[in-house]
């Protein structure tokens, strides 16, 4: 009854203090990722700053569920800690945000928890 | 009720499974299915599995018994001709064949034409709206929609202005299945076609089919077609009913061809039967049909219990609302979105706001399925009417049918405070 492990302390702290997150959309970036839950109005988008290939600054905006504004506060302090290069993002899959939310996401969530992936799909698409 | 609970062996089941009662919270999504429904569909595949019409063996023969028993249950049932329900897959492919129908007859019989108009309403469901659309769209028709009066019923007090001659068709929810909200359709529909007799006038009676009663023989001067589906009466997924009125449905082609429609086939063309099965074309859902006719007998049985008694717990969860809200005002609150008990068909939505912050109603329901709560978070294929109350994020809704008891909210209420300890860490 009191397994709410979708609900742990990882994901509340970061829906509660979320990481490299704008109060408002980010107009000087120089690519925007967005994706959006049309069935229950999560939105993201995705700032990104590139220097020769290299992800420069990452940051976000957006509102949503616990799930998915953790998972775009995860998904950005990875990128951000790791250092991570352009060609180092097109290998991603969802894996790494079910990696990172560390929870059992069950089949009506699965948007959720990849909005912050879908909003990168989309900026990768852009710089292609 | 926990009488009627034992006729509902997932209750059981579940119990077993899990350890813990289930409390199912969903039914505006989809009811349970009594047993009786269950074993009759299992009856037919266990004993009598076979085509329907046109075979001659005693299977077949007893299969076609069984399936327009169906249809004759559920025209008693509804004081109407069984020349009158059309079978079809659920709610969404009844709104989608009218609408086709309707387009067909317009091609044969012009009278849809460029800036003509539909009326329809705020409430309506995406499986009743987009088809209209999509005809609006193809002959370029405008929609016109009746909005909500501070009550969240619909505001009629403009009909005059919004009918006219260019309106051709109205379409008007029984129900609403966010707020419960409870259509005055024969009130509205008698307005409609005193002011334009000419009108075709759909009642999509989904979300009310079970909890209202349904008298075709007192709405057919007034609306035109209705349908609805079983799966949230009680019935099994995939079976739903169209119903037109005999006069007109005479007069039209029907939009889906194929096996057990014709009386003559040549190779350029095809000549079709005259009776209602025209717009039964191919095998349809057999044991589900036959299942639908046992779950007519099932609302037989709680007719005249089934509203008074959703009325009861909607009553009940506002109060318990209301005492809850009162104790932790400012912090945490449950802001109800719910018609008058008396005009509503046992559906409340409602936000969690926590420092006046929003949950989100995936948080809040993903929650609840923990003390396996079944409440259903979104947007309810509704939604403009999510954008007409300005909540984008959707609404957390609890409906209820006759299963349901006072023990249900006690234990739903323990999980909304769950809700909050988990926020509020």
């Amino acid at each position: 009854m009191d397994n709410d492990f979708l609900y742990e302390e990882n994901i509340l702290e970061h829906y509660r203090n979320p990481r490299n997150k704008l109060n408002k959309a980010c107009t000087d970036c120089d690519c925007v990722g967005y994706a959006q839950n049309v069935d229950c109005g999560d939105s993201g988008e995705l700032y990104l700053d590139l220097q020769n290939g290299r992800i420069q600054n990452v940051s976000w905006s957006g509102n949503g569920c616990a799930l998915s504004q953790a998972g775009m506060s995860l998904m950005t302090e990875k990128i951000k800690n790791e250092k991570l290069s352009f060609e180092d993002l097109k290998l991603w899959t969802p894996a790494i945000i079910y990696e990172l939310l560390k929870v059992k996401i069950s089949p009506s969530r699965i948007n959720c928890a990849l909005l912050a992936y879908r909003c990168l799909t989309d900026n990768l698409k852009k710089l292609k | 009720m926990d009488q009627i609970k034992k006729e509902f062996q997932i209750f059981e089941n579940y119990k077993k499974e899990n350890n813990v009662e289930l409390i199912y919270l969903d039914s505006a999504a989809s009811s349970l299915t009594p047993d009786t429904v269950i074993n009759k569909m299992n009856e037919y595949y266990f004993n009598y599995r076979s085509n329907i019409n046109r075979a001659v063996s005693k299977l077949a023969t007893k299969s076609t018994l069984e399936f327009e028993n169906s249809r004759q249950l559920l025209s008693e049932y509804l004081n109407c001709s069984e020349e009158e329900i059309i079978w079809t897959s659920g709610a969404t492919a009844s709104s989608n064949m009218l609408l086709d129908l309707i387009a067909l007859y317009d091609e044969e019989n012009p009278f849809l034409f460029e800036n003509n108009e539909i009326l329809t309403t705020i409430l309506e469901h995406h499986s009743s709206l987009l088809p209209l659309q999509k005809l609006a769209r193809n002959k370029k028709m405008e929609l016109i929609f009746l909005e909500l009066d501070s009550d969240l019923n619909l505001d009629i007090s403009n009909l005059g202005n919004l009918i006219s001659e260019k309106t051709k068709i109205a379409s008007i929810t029984l129900t609403s299945n966010v707020t419960g909200t409870l259509v005055d359709i024969k009130n509205i529909a008698r307005k409609i076609k005193e002011i334009n007799k000419d009108i075709f006038v759909i009642c999509d009676m989904t979300a009310g089919f079970g909890h209202v009663e349904i008298n075709f023989q007192n709405l057919r001067n007034y609306v035109d077609a209705a349908y609805f589906s079983f799966h949230k009466a009680f019935g099994p997924t995939g079976v739903g009913a169209l119903w037109i009125r005999r006069e007109i449905s005479r007069e039209m082609t029907p939009s889906i061809l194929g096996g057990g429609i014709v009386a003559k086939v040549d190779r350029d063309i095809a000549s079709f039967r005259s009776d209602i099965k025209v717009f039964e074309a191919g095998t349809p859902n057999i044991a589900g049909i036959i299942g639908a006719g046992e779950a007519v007998k099932f609302l037989r049985k709680i007719e005249g219990k089934s509203f008074s008694h959703s009325k009861n717990l909607v009553e009940y969860f506002l109060e318990k609302v209301e005492e809850l809200n009162s104790k932790y005002i400012n912090i945490f609150q449950i802001k109800t979105f719910a018609a008058d008990p008396d005009k509503n068909s046992g559906i409340i939505s409602f936000q969690i706001l926590l420092n006046e912050k929003e949950i989100h109603p995936h948080d809040v329901a993903e929650i609840l399925s923990r003390y396996n709560i079944s409440v259903r978070a979104g947007h309810h294929c509704a939604e403009p009417l999510m954008n007409y109350f300005g909540i984008p994020s959707g609404l957390t809704r609890i409906s209820f049918h006759i299963y349901n008891t006072e023990n249900d909210i006690d234990i739903l209420l323990t999980g909304l405070l769950k809700i909050k300890s988990v926020f509020e860490k």
